[in-house]
């Protein structure tokens, strides 16, 4: 007891380090190494715009000189950095999967306990107070909820699977692939509160007195019974479509709140706020019922969502095709051969599929 | 304006072999992948308008200390409050230095970890990753705020201890 109490005292002065290397530890998990030879490129291709911007602001006094420096820069370029300089031959690399974890069943961590929820094991699941139906691949809490032992439960779709799961107060969450939600199996306190990792659609069970609350490492989603669905598989691509009700989305730090309305989408940005426009929400609600579903939407975007959902890779060798608009809908229970040569089928681009990755001409 | 072949390869080695150590660094301090990718953009466009002068030996303290400079500046503008201590931000400097310090002590979080186990892993995340207070990880896994401190607290302890272990 001393001892720990002696612990206490000192953890202010010299726990520094610890906590150092346990951020350092996690931020390595959480954001992936950058690719340095890609940011050295764009690091280049940045450098020279700037410097072609300079050589036009150059006096006439230095005209010799600038015609000297014009045909070194174009012998250079033509002989020795044109692969440095001009990225627009390099393929262009859309999405990567992620590799190593990649299981194939939906897990459900219940407490300390893990298990797979695609198989039998009922019992364990039942001390949480969770009916599992393997068949409509959904897990509801109900029953005696009040006598339960409180434990948090974490459950993780992988690729090419969708999984629905009733929260002990009646809120439906429809889980899309690579996701993953942490809640408890009753709720107690004055709010309701979830993690998420990834894409879901929530629908959520009326409680004024106790708001709803989805967090994710980029924004705070804050509601009282309403439907919408959140996307948040990274920084770059954080949303909230509301389709019902009324919510506020925050950003992590809470620095910034707006409330959004049915029919609008709030996008966070690099800068912590939120933009927000309306949408059709069709799209951001289509994969609940197994479709893919894209109405005038960047082909970019399309292979990066078939890249995830597949868990393939997609690198585009034609960059042009990139920003191609298309309208586009397929079976979520498809071949991804399938899908593909549906894209095909608008004959703007070729696309095949070679060592797990989609290639794009 | 145009600078030397030999500038250009002294710039690139110095950029290929610091670039991830000092974005973790950035990263560390400011928590945005994005913002961190800027900062680093910026100091490597002055340390190549300078190039001729820079020193290879005392160019990785000028890097550190100018990003250093750039994240708590961020910090302080779009965030509010600067959440770091001076002996925090020193201490993590120290760490970002070179990278072998890094590899080994990450060893030893994991070595932590897997003594501990559940829930610590979780309210370890969401503490220092995602920086929520002690209330809030209480508030996420229904547990009481103290709880929260004795797991990080012992944390702390078992960390040291190992470190303590292998010296």
């Amino acid at each position: 007891m001393k001892d720990e109490i002696n612990n206490q005292l000192n953890s202010d002065v010299d726990n520094t380090w610890q906590k150092v290397v346990i951020r350092d530890y996690f931020l390595k998990k959480a954001y992936p190494q950058p690719d340095v030879l890609t940011e050295l490129k764009a690091f280049r291709k940045k450098q020279q715009s700037r410097r072609k911007t300079k050589v036009v602001f150059v006096s006439f006094g230095f005209l010799s000189g600038i015609v000297a420096a014009l045909l070194i820069l174009l012998f250079l370029h033509n002989w020795d950095l044109t692969s440095f300089f001009s990225s627009e031959n390099r393929p262009l690399v859309a999405f990567q999967t992620r590799g190593g974890n990649s299981a194939d069943e939906v897990t459900l961590q219940s407490g300390s306990a893990a298990v797979t929820v695609v198989g039998s094991s009922v019992s364990k699941l039942a001390q949480a107070g969770a009916l599992l139906n393997a068949k409509e691949k959904k897990i509801v809490y109900a029953g005696n909820q009040n006598t339960a032992k409180v434990m948090m439960q974490t459950l993780s779709v992988p690729r090419c699977k969708t999984f629905k799961v009733v929260l002990s107060d009646g809120t439906e969450v429809w889980m899309n692939a690579q996701s993953q939600l942490c809640y408890p199996n009753r709720f107690t306190g004055k709010q309701r509160i979830v993690q998420l990792q990834g894409e879901a659609y929530f629908k959520v069970a009326h409680n004024v007195k106790c708001p709803f609350i989805v967090k994710t490492n980029q924004l705070q989603t804050r509601v009282l019974g309403t439907e919408f669905n959140l996307r948040s598989y990274s920084a770059i691509d954080a949303h909230v479509t509301l389709l019902k009700g009324s919510v506020e989305v925050s950003n992590a730090l809470g620095t910034n709140k707006r409330k959004i309305k049915p029919g609008e989408d709030a996008q966070l940005t690099s800068n912590h706020s939120f933009v927000v426009k309306q949408v059709d929400t069709e799209e951001y609600s289509m994969w609940k019922d197994g479709y893919f579903y894209f109405d005038n939407v960047s082909f970019i975007e399309i292979t990066q969502e078939l890249g995830r959902w597949y868990d393939v890779g997609v690198v585009f060798n034609n960059r042009k095709a990139a920003d191609t608009k298309l309208f586009f809908v397929a079976d979520r229970h498809g071949s991804l051969q399938e899908a593909v040569d549906m894209l095909n089928k608008i004959k703007k681009v070729h696309i095949y599929l070679r060592n797990n990755q989609m290639i794009i001409e | 304006m145009l600078k030397p072949l030999s500038y250009k390869n002294k710039f690139e080695k110095i950029y290929t072999e610091n670039y991830s150590r000092l974005y973790y660094y950035a990263l560390h301090i400011v928590g945005d992948s994005e913002v961190s990718k800027d900062i680093l953009s910026d100091i490597f466009t002055r340390l190549w308008n300078n190039i001729s002068n820079v020193e290879l030996e005392s160019v990785n303290a000028y890097l550190m200390t100018s990003i250093r400079h750039r994240a708590v500046d961020y910090l302080r503008r779009n965030i509010l409050q600067n959440q770091y201590s001076e002996d925090y931000l020193k201490e993590a400097t120290i760490y970002y230095i070179d990278a072998s310090e890094e590899i080994e002590k990450d060893k030893l979080v994991e070595k932590m970890l897997s003594q501990l186990g559940p829930p610590t892993d979780k309210i370890l995340e969401m503490h220092y990753l995602q920086q929520m207070k002690y209330a809030e990880v209480a508030e996420v896994l229904n547990i009481s705020p103290e709880t929260v401190k004795k797991h990080i607290m012992k944390a702390l302890r078992i960390l040291r201890e190992l470190y303590n272990d292998e010296k």
